[in-house]
């Protein structure tokens, strides 16, 4: 490939989390920056209830939310 | 970046970021369940740690997240499949060790946010009391990659890089990304919900 160097690996690996990780990581972040749990925060997500919101701590949460975009 | 499977398109997708991010860090990508093989569905990468955020080595005391939002996608045209990702948004935080946001980046076209294009926040802790800006503003930018936040971090805030030949490595991971990506700055064209 062309951005790899001839045998050397990077020592950055990739993991695929499970569903209950992904979910669990969810949680805490809308827990800890916005004080909502993984539900209500894709609740009201999907409500729109944050249309518009220009805290960048929504954006982050929300990077992890499935199918939210 | 193109692939024979969708599989194949996630890992020419990665690991130019693997080989990036192992300039200032030794981390882990983790990916969102399905996020190596299910098509047309949004995927998420994103770093561990507390909200993402892993430590860089040097003197500012500063920590890293980056976040990605992609979809494996199949694509006809030649040289660009049959199937390839394409990215769905970003968002790159530089923080100090007591949680205080320096700068963050962002594209988020299909998110809550009224702004689509790529901007960037200054975090509260950096404006004075009598600034203009805060934090919720939405400042301009073109398209960040994460390359160019390694560099920033490495050339600005005086990061300590693990890998010596940084810049060469970080010239490498980049150029696929900017040979597939279909735009490059906000000001040019206006970004497609997708590239």
């Amino acid at each position: 490939m062309l951005t790899q160097r001839e045998g050397a690996e990077p020592g950055v690996d990739v993991v695929e989390l499970t569903a209950e990780e992904s979910r669990a990581m969810l949680d805490r972040e809308a827990r800890h920056l916005l004080n909502v749990d993984a539900e209500e925060f894709a609740r009201k997500w999907h409500a729109g209830d944050y249309r518009d919101s220009a805290d960048p701590r929504v954006t982050q949460v929300a990077m992890l939310l499935p199918d939210a975009w | 970046m193109p692939g024979r499977t969708p599989y194949r398109a996630v890992e020419a997708f990665l690991d130019p970021l693997r080989h990036a991010l192992a300039c200032l860090t030794r981390t882990k990508i983790l990916v969102s369940p399905g996020g190596h093989e299910m098509l047309d569905h949004e995927h998420f990468w994103t770093l561990p740690g507390d909200r993402g955020y892993v430590d860089l080595r040097g003197p500012a005391r500063l920590q890293l997240s980056c976040r990605m939002r992609y979809m494996i996608i199949r694509d006809e045209r030649p040289d660009y499949g049959p199937f390839r990702v394409t990215t769905r948004g970003y968002l790159y935080s530089l923080r100090t060790t007591s949680r205080q946001v320096v700068v963050d980046y962002h594209w988020h076209p299909s998110g809550s946010s009224h702004e689509k294009t790529p901007h960037l926040h200054i975090g509260s802790a950096q404006i004075g009391r009598d600034a203009v800006i805060s934090e919720a503003h939405h400042l301009p930018t073109g398209r960040i990659t994460v390359e160019e936040i390694i560099r920033m971090a490495i050339k600005e805030f005086e990061i300590e890089p693990y890998d010596e030949n940084w810049r060469d490595t970080l010239d490498l991971s980049e150029t696929p990304h900017k040979l597939y990506r279909s735009w490059p700055t906000a000001g040019q064209i206006t970004p497609p919900a997708f590239d």
